[in-house]
């Protein structure tokens, strides 16, 4: 297998030299071609070069969100020799402050939506940081309000010749993703520049990007498929389409205006248009591939989706952050899917080029085909593990019993494959919960009232929470006029009492995170309202 | 069935909101002018502005046809009340 030895950045050059006028990314309204980017990313770069002291941490805070500066700025880090630590301005400031500060960023760059932001973020900083600001034409009263850091507003950037290129280590951090840890605290995945460009190589080449490719960029920066949005699509000189929040109203909309090619988002927001009735047959036919990662895919959405995007070939991605944006694919099949599929789920598929499969018992060794287990995987696109915490990093990357390589734990249930079939997710491992002593997978709940209900947007909580495990299920139901009575006898027919759902819940919306996967959490609260 | 002209449905725009602002702890709009832009003044996000379309077709007992929604006018009270009524008023 070869590793790729290439820095994450450099797609991106080779296109702005193939392909200098053609669009690389649309935003605000605005659409900036490669040569425009190109030189507003280096201006970036050239300006944290030129202050940057060598006892800095490489790595560079991006605090932007669906602006040019965003993408400038991921570029800028990383064309600095850096990699990108990306905040965002919708999550509670403490939140971002918390991952500033674990970071150890002393560079960070402001676009203008997140200045207001600014003086919170920097309000326990102690040391001295390098504060680039493209957006901002005067710096005055940020200088005066901390003296000890340095401010580059956009007068003060550097010009492109003053630009040196970085040598770059494979191993060093592309990127540095802060996702949330069972504890609350955030833990940051260090994710290193081969373990994207073999992402990069691989998806470029299996989907043929394509320079005429139009791409949606439905995914905040502190998301990692959004790496998959900008750097697949710029390895092949193809348009990054960034909806701006009004936008994201109505993707249809959105899709049909700017004529996209290619789709990615999170299954929720099938779900959430289907309900809308948005999903009209035909509606989307520039669409020539649709992506879903992030989530289980139901059956159900994949096949709202194909009938309004009948053009369009779907596939199914699955990865966490610590494999590096995705490391499964599946892509769907009119006839054989429906009979692959499980709990009305879409397989997760077949692992990337280079990327080993382990489904393991509980002491994980290796079950039989045909069994389930948590998923194991190892290979290029396996992560450094976390940043400053070698506990968590030693307890989730583990050498099996029997191997001399490490794998990463996933902590999600899956099947084995029988054969040479795909690979099927059956819900998280800490999914399954105990019910008055009864072993009971959420998932299969879920699946069992999306079944009866018609409904994509189901969503099963062990509740209440007893001394064993839970008394019972909660289920909520993304909908209006559900006859939760039929739903109730119908599942009681099909299963135990136990896994009969306690507590109904019907929503019009169910709550999402920011990442726009259903919040589980924000659910929880809702029931603790309701003793 | 509920009338929905589009004061109805600024009083109902208004209840939506207030409710969102105190369950984030916050005091209810001391007014809210034609121009008031509910997403950008960050009352609400676009999925609880779809949330709010959904619940006034609810409330309305009508059907709002989202294809014929502009984002760029619909988050703003004044063009957002007409287009609600007007939608409804049609289907009635």
């Amino acid at each position: 297998m070869a590793v790729s030895q290439r820095a994450l950045w450099m797609g991106f050059m080779r296109s702005a030299e193939r392909f200098p006028e053609r669009p690389a990314v649309i935003v605000q309204g605005t659409s900036l071609s490669y040569r425009q980017l190109r030189e507003a990313a280096i201006r970036i770069a050239a300006s944290i070069q030129a202050h940057q002291e060598d006892s800095w941490t490489r790595l560079t805070a991006v605090f932007a969100h669906r602006s040019a500066t965003a993408f400038a700025g991921v570029l800028g880090a990383l064309l600095a020799g850096n990699g990108y630590v990306p905040l965002n301005r919708t999550f509670p400031v403490t939140r971002s402050r918390l991952m500033f500060e674990r970071s150890l960023c002393r560079s960070i760059i402001v676009d203008a939506g997140s200045l207001p932001q600014l003086d919170a973020l920097l309000d326990r900083e102690n040391g001295h940081l390098l504060v680039i600001a493209p957006d901002l034409e005067d710096s005055r009263r940020y200088r005066k309000r901390w003296p000890q850091h340095i401010f580059v507003d956009a007068g003060d950037l550097k010009g492109c010749a003053a630009w040196r290129e970085p040598t770059q280590d494979r191993d060093a951090i592309a990127y540095l993703l802060f996702t949330s840890g069972s504890t609350g605290a955030p833990k940051g995945v260090m994710v290193a520049h081969q373990n994207v460009t073999c992402f990069v190589d691989y998806a470029a080449d299996r989907l043929e990007f394509t320079e005429r490719d139009i791409v949606s960029q439905m995914f905040d920066l502190t998301f990692d498929l959004s790496a998959f949005d900008m750097f697949v699509s710029w390895e092949r000189g193809a348009c990054v389409c960034c909806p701006s929040q009004k936008t994201l109203i109505n993707p249809g909309q959105f899709i049909r205006y700017h004529g996209l090619t290619i789709w990615f988002s999170v299954p929720s927001t099938v779900s959430l248009m289907k309900q809308l009735g948005l999903l009209k047959p035909g509606s989307f036919p520039s669409l020539r591939l649709s992506l879903f990662c992030g989530e289980p895919l139901p059956v159900s959405s994949a096949d709202a989706w194909l009938r309004a995007a009948p053009n369009s070939v779907l596939e199914n991605l699955y990865g966490p952050t610590e494999l590096t944006i995705a490391c499964t694919s599946y892509r769907w099949h009119p006839e054989r899917s429906p009979g692959e599929s499980e709990l009305g789920i879409v397989p997760i598929g077949f692992p990337h080029r280079g990327m080993n499969v382990l489904v393991a018992d509980e002491s994980l060794n290796e079950v039989n085909p045909g069994a389930e287990g948590e998923l194991l995987m190892n290979g290029p696109q396996m992560s450094l593990g976390y940043w400053r915490d070698s506990e968590r990093t030693s307890s989730a990357f583990v050498v099996p019993p029997g191997r001399n390589e490490i794998f990463y734990r996933t902590g999600d249930r899956v099947r084995r494959p029988a054969g040479d079939g795909p690979l099927t997710h059956l819900g998280r491992i800490d999914s399954q919960v105990k019910i008055l002593g009864h072993r009971v997978e959420l998932g299969e709940v879920e699946a069992v009232v999306r079944q009866i209900s018609g409904r994509d947007g189901v969503v099963a909580i062990g509740w209440p929470r007893t001394l064993s495990g839970y008394g019972g299920v909660a289920v909520f139901i993304e909908g209006q006029s559900v006859d939760v009575n039929r739903l109730r006898s119908a599942i009681a027919s099909r299963c135990p009492d136990y896994m009969v759902p306690r507590r109904w819940h019907v929503l019009s919306r169910l709550p999402r995170n920011a990442n726009g996967k259903f919040d589980r959490t924000a659910l929880l609260a809702i029931l603790g309202d309701d003793q | 069935m509920n009338s929905a002209t589009p004061d109805h449905v600024r009083v109902f725009v208004a209840d939506f909101l207030n409710r969102r602002l105190k369950d984030r702890g916050q005091g209810p709009l001391s007014d809210l002018p034609d121009d008031y832009d509910m997403l950008l003044s960050g009352a609400l996000d676009s999925l609880a502005f779809v949330e709010m379309m959904m619940a006034a077709g609810e409330h309305f007992v009508g059907e709002i046809d989202f294809e014929s929604l502009d984002p760029e006018k619909m988050t703003v009270v004044g063009p957002l009340c007409v287009f609600v009524s007007e939608q409804l008023t049609k289907r009635q």
